[in-house]
């Protein structure tokens, strides 16, 4: 497995968890809900899709990639 | 239509997409791999996480949402007071504005980006609420504007031609501009008043059957 597969299996699993707090955050009925989402939920899935797209950035020059 | 199965079901399947690519990173080796990696790493979730926010901030206009703090509940007993002085109550009570958005709908500001800023203001109450200390009387930041009142009521008969709103002490060109204000210079000054509600009576809302028929 190549540096960027193993970076695009971890941003593939941040999304995942910040997509799975999202679904909580529907089903929690409280106020805080909004937060978990916007804190959490988006923090998590943005943290995967920059690490996806730095992952093509820097890594799509390298050998193997 | 209601977005949430929608959502629901675009979050699903991009969570089974992206588990698989979890597992078999080596699919993302071809063109289209690399296309499907693009779509499921960046363009779903980003279209989840705008559905989400649209489905939170809708969620968040509801009355039941903003009842949902304690602090609220007087101010939502106050909407089903027996009595026509209180203009929150009549509004609520006839269907002035939609019950289940009638927090929004008054406490809203009907400019652009007023809905965001209203939000905004909500995301403070919340955080007030849960870890700062909820004043015993809540007051508005800012003395409600008339043009809240005004975007449903211009232009309307009953407000146009009431004869109170002919009164020539109060002249309708300084009701539409504010200079008048519609609740705190003495004509409809009776808001949600939560403490003097010990001797109210309440109405009590029709099951919507009972009401049709």
């Amino acid at each position: 497995m190549t540096r960027i597969e193993k970076r695009i299996r971890i941003a593939s699993l941040l999304v995942v968890a910040g997509l799975l707090v999202e679904i909580a955050s529907f089903v929690w009925k409280s106020p805080l809900a909004f937060f978990l989402f916007l804190g959490v939920a988006c923090g998590i899935a943005a943290a995967g899709i920059v690490l996806f797209l730095i992952s093509l950035v820097t890594m799509s020059q390298e050998p193997g990639a | 239509m209601p977005l949430w199965p929608f959502l629901l079901g675009l979050i699903g399947l991009t969570i089974a997409a992206l588990l698989y690519l979890a597992l078999r990173p080596e699919a993302t080796r071809g063109p289209g791999g690399k296309v499907f990696a693009f779509l499921l790493i960046f363009l779903a979730p980003v279209l989840a996480l705008y559905g989400g926010s649209t489905a939170h901030l809708e969620r968040s206009k509801t009355t039941s949402f903003c009842l949902s703090c304690h602090a609220m509940e007087p101010y939502g007993k106050s909407l089903l007071v027996d009595d026509e002085e209180y203009i929150p109550a009549v509004h609520f009570q006839n269907n002035r504005i939609p019950r289940d958005h009638a927090c929004y709908t008054c406490h809203t500001d009907y400019v652009m980006f007023g809905g965001v800023r209203a939000k905004l203001r909500g995301m403070r109450h919340v955080m007030v609420n849960y870890f700062g200390t909820v004043p015993d009387t809540i007051k508005l930041y800012n003395p409600y504007n008339n043009r809240e009142c005004l975007h449903c009521h211009l232009g309307a008969r009953s407000f146009e031609q009431s004869s109170g709103h002919q009164d020539a002490e109060t002249p309708m060109a300084d009701i539409k501009s504010g200079k008048v204000s519609c609740l705190t210079d003495g004509c409809h000054d009776v808001a949600h008043d939560v403490h003097d509600m010990e001797d109210a009576t309440f109405w009590k809302p029709l099951p919507v059957a009972e009401a049709v028929h």
